[in-house]
Parts: structure tokens; C-alpha cells; sequence
């Protein structure tokens, strides 16, 4: 037919918006801006595994998602599985122009239970930042300090699922984009959860968005197994938030030790 | 579309009568049409929404509200005649050869346009895959709401691709304004809140409708589109 050659070019996507050519072209921009411009450093990539589902629990910073690109193109550079990573990404990410469709095509889905058990149920590794916004909106003399992780819903996917989930210490997040203040009511106006205010942003307009060439490291701990639960402990509270507070202060502890 | 009062006799009292007046004929089944419009297009939105998901009018346009409502009037009726089995049938974007609505008028202009810097990934239907998902719905009975998609989705940006159509991306914050502006002096058929539907994704869970009335699309979305705009070329 003759109309099938012209859309061959055009991005094709799966259910969740993930698109392989747009993965292949930018991947090689992406393993420059990693490599070459961060600098990353990867530690502990095995503990990822080669097949089958897991939950990455990594901190977050940075006004913008550079975090998630930087894990999914590291895994998918190192581990010798070449394996996908989903970002499960707060809801403004969706919000924010051109930004929504760049973490879509690259797969990143909206942080939600619905989501997340979807993709797990096809053997995905999908990555979370559990402290969501209190990551991100947290002022640059607080880096790194883990934020509180919501309500335990990573603890109670995992449990419920049955999936193993693996710390993640990032590092040089902060610093590719230090925010030194936020507004809210700005943020109102533009219906995002904060307006940030960050060395270069607003001051150099839409340039003020590239991040600042901070070195990264990407640190994957030893996995949580929640094997041995059973299915009476998903929902007490006890025990999730004792899971909850396990993981955070390990990636509290990785963040310490990759200083 | 334009008087509010008439499109609300239809959609909402117009599908009381009719289930009224079935429930007194004793019509075993009804089957209803709504759209997947109702979850209406929202950032928030799962990647896949399933039947279950609540619908908030708050957010409508007046059109999908009114969609709404009917389905929430049918929701009542169903508890009141348990014994009547009534499918809801909410069928993603239908393309075919005698289909016209806002949707499909603008993905027809030659110059289409976008909400700039969204780009959100749309389910298509074929008629074909329409009338058959209305035939499963006759053979096997299911009482409740069901979605009727294509299992995939093609981005806004490779639908009008694919029609050889140009986009013309605006800021939203120009476009919404402007749409408002020309719905209110007559020179469009449909308000701003129709752009929501080109900004972002609606997509619906499919895997109900193969399990319950064992329906698959045919023609996958983009295929849809194809054939769509190789008839109105």
C-alpha cells in the first residue's frame, strides 16, 4: 500500500505511551548526556535482575526528571540484559508541556497502583521515587536527606504483588538542578505543585532547564524480598510501615556511604 | 450540541424513556451507548482506566456530562430491575465512513490544530469492530458497563501524520481562549473543553470486554486511521 512508508518513521507506542523508536533515537543523545555530560558512575547494577519483575525504590531531587533518564539509561547501558526500565513519574511531570510527551515516549507512566500493577504483571522493572513531591520540592540545603515515603504504597505493592524491591542511591540529582526556593502561589497560577527558583531558572528563561554537569552515581543496593509475608500482612499497618521505614533509611544509609 | 437543554432531553430523560418503556414492554436486554469520553481526558488518568473507575462531571464538557448522567441514571435503574440485564457499551472514538462528530471533523480540516506540547496517545475504533463488539454484546449477557477499544493507541501527532494533515500547535493558553471566543460567535461547533480531548490521554482498559463478551478489535487504532483517511482522501 502506498501510504505505509510515511508512517514508518512516526512514532509507534504500546498501551502505555512507551515508544521503541523514540527510545532508539534517543538513546545515543541520552547515553552522551549520562556518560559523557554527568559523568555517571554505576555501582551494584547486578543486583538487578535479569528476567522477571522488580520495584526500584531510588531518592528523588531536581525539578526536572533528569533522574529517571539517567537510571533507565544506565541499566539500560550496563546490565547485560539491556533491560527497560518504567518510570512511575508524579502527576505535574504529565502536566508540563513537551516534558509529558518526552517521559511518555520513553515510557515513564503516571505513579499510580493501576499503573504499577499493570506493569508488573507483565514482568516490567518499573522505577519509583516513593518520597514523590517532598523529593523534589525539597530546598538544596536538604539534599539528600530522604523525605518521608507517602503512605507506604511501595511497601504494599511490593507485598502484595510479591515483588522484591531494590534500593537506589542517586546522587548529583540535587545539584544538576539546586532549588533554592519555591513558590507556591506562583505554582497555583501555572498549576503546577511549586514554581522553583533554582541558579539558573528563571533567570536564563527555558536555557535555566539544562541541568548543570554535577558528576551522578547510581548506586543498586541488595533487594528486599518479601517472601516469606504472608497475605494477612499486607494491609496491616504495622508491618507496612516498618518496610517502608526499612527501605528509606537503606537508601538514607547508600546515600552516606557514596558520599 | 449548541442548545444545552435539547441535548440534555436526549441524552439524559430520552434514555429513561427508553429504558422505562422497555422495562414495561418486558424486554429481556438493553444494550446502551456511551463513550469513553466519560472518563473524560485528564493527566491524572491511569494509562489504562478500567470500568470501575469513578467518573467526576466537574471536569467535563457539557456534552460528556450529560453522558454522565445517563449512565448514572441507568446505574439506578439497574439496582431497581435487577432482573433486566442492561449492557453499556462506551466505545472509544468510532472512525468510519458515516461517522461525524467534532472529533473527526477537525482531524479532517487540512490544518489541524494541537495543543502545543502534548501529544497524547488516542484509541481508535473501526465501524466494523463496532458493530461486531454490539453483536458479542447481544449473544452474551453482561449487565454493566463495558469498554469497547482497540487494545492500542496511536499519538495525536501520527494520526494527523498519517492524514497528510498539518498541525498547528498553539499554546494552550492562546488556544482555549480562541476557542472559546469562536464557539461563542458561531464559527465552530464545539467549546474549549473539546480540546482536552487532543491535549490528554482518556485510554481505556480493554481486558473486560475480551473476558466478558470475548471481544477483540479487528483493526488495531492505527489501522483505524488508515483506513479513515484512505476513504476521505
Amino acid at each position: 500500500m502506498s501510504f505505509t512508508d510515511k508512517t514508518a518513521c512516526r512514532p509507534i507506542v504500546d498501551e502505555f505511551g512507551f515508544s521503541k523508536d523514540f527510545f532508539d533515537g534517543s538513546l545515543q543523545f541520552l547515553s552522551f548526556l549520562t556518560g559523557e555530560y554527568f559523568r555517571a558512575e554505576v555501582h551494584g547494577i547486578e543486583n538487578l535482575p535479569d528476567s522477571g519483575r522488580a520495584i526500584i525504590a531510588a531518592n528523588h531531587g531536581g525539578i526536572l526528571p533528569w533522574d529517571a533518564v539517567v537510571i533507565q539509561n544506565l541499566v539500560f547501558n550496563h546490565h547485560h540484559e539491556r533491560r527497560l526500565v518504567r518510570p512511575l513519574m508524579e502527576d505535574y511531570i504529565f502536566y508540563l508541556p513537551y516534558v509529558n510527551i518526552f517521559m511518555n515516549r520513553l515510557g515513564a507512566v503516571r505513579a499510580c497502583q493501576e499503573n504499577a500493577e499493570k506493569l508488573l504483571l507483565k514482568e516490567e522493572i518499573i522505577l519509583t521515587f516513593p518520597e514523590g513531591l517532598k523529593g523534589v520540592g525539597k530546598s538544596f540545603t536538604q539534599k539528600y536527606v530522604v523525605q518521608r515515603f507517602g503512605r507506604g504504597g511501595l511497601v504494599k505493592l511490593a507485598l502484595r504483588t510479591r515483588t522484591s524491591v531494590i534500593p537506589v542511591a542517586v546522587k548529583g540529582s540535587e545539584e544538576s538542578h539546586p532549588l533554592l526556593f519555591k513558590s507556591n502561589r506562583l505554582g497555583k497560577i501555572f498549576n503546577i505543585p511549586f514554581f522553583p527558583f533554582t541558579l539558573t531558572f528563571p533567570a536564563l528563561g527555558p536555557l535555566g532547564l539544562i541541568p548543570l554537569p554535577a558528576k551522578w552515581s547510581v548506586a543498586f543496593g541488595k533487594p528486599f524480598d518479601f517472601h516469606n509475608e504472608t497475605t494477612a500482612d499486607f494491609e496491616d499497618p504495622v508491618i507496612v510501615a516498618k518496610y517502608n521505614e526499612e527501605v528509606r533509611s537503606t537508601i538514607q544509609a547508600m546515600l552516606k556511604e557514596t558520599r | 450540541m449548541r442548545d444545552r437543554e435539547w441535548v440534555h432531553e436526549v441524552e439524559v430523560i430520552g434514555t429513561l424513556n427508553v429504558l422505562n418503556a422497555c422495562a414495561d414492554a418486558g424486554v429481556r436486554k438493553v444494550i446502551i451507548t456511551s463513550t469513553t469520553a466519560v472518563y473524560g481526558a485528564y493527566y491524572k488518568n491511569p494509562a489504562l482506566i478500567p470500568e470501575t473507575f469513578p467518573l467526576s462531571p466537574q471536569y467535563a464538557s457539557p456534552w460528556v456530562k450529560d453522558k454522565i448522567e445517563a449512565e448514572s441514571e441507568i446505574k439506578k435503574f439497574r439496582e431497581k430491575k435487577p432482573e433486566m440485564i442492561i449492557s453499556v457499551l462506551r466505545l472509544c472514538f468510532v472512525l468510519g465512513k458515516k461517522v461525524n462528530n467534532f472529533f473527526i471533523r477537525s482531524l479532517l480540516r487540512p490544518v489541524v490544530p494541537v495543543v502545543m506540547g502534548y501529544d497524547p496517545c488516542l484509541q481508535f475504533l473501526h465501524e466494523d469492530d463496532a458493530i461486531e463488539a454490539f453483536m458479542l454484546a447481544i449473544e452474551k449477557d453482561y449487565s454493566g458497563e463495558i469498554n469497547v477499544a482497540s487494545a492500542d493507541s496511536v499519538p495525536l501527532s501520527t494520526v494527523i501524520g498519517t492524514g497528510d494533515r498539518k498541525p498547528l500547535p498553539l499554546p494552550h493558553f492562546i488556544l482555549y481562549p480562541l476557542y472559546e471566543f469562536l464557539w461563542g460567535i458561531n464559527i465552530i461547533d464545539t467549546p474549549a473543553s473539546s480540546l482536552n480531548f487532543m491535549r490528554f490521554p482518556f485510554s481505556a482498559d480493554t481486558s473486560l470486554a475480551g473476558r466478558v463478551l470475548g471481544f477483540r478489535a479487528k483493526y488495531s487504532s492505527l489501522e483505524s486511521v488508515r483506513i479513515f483517511y484512505e476513504f476521505h482522501r
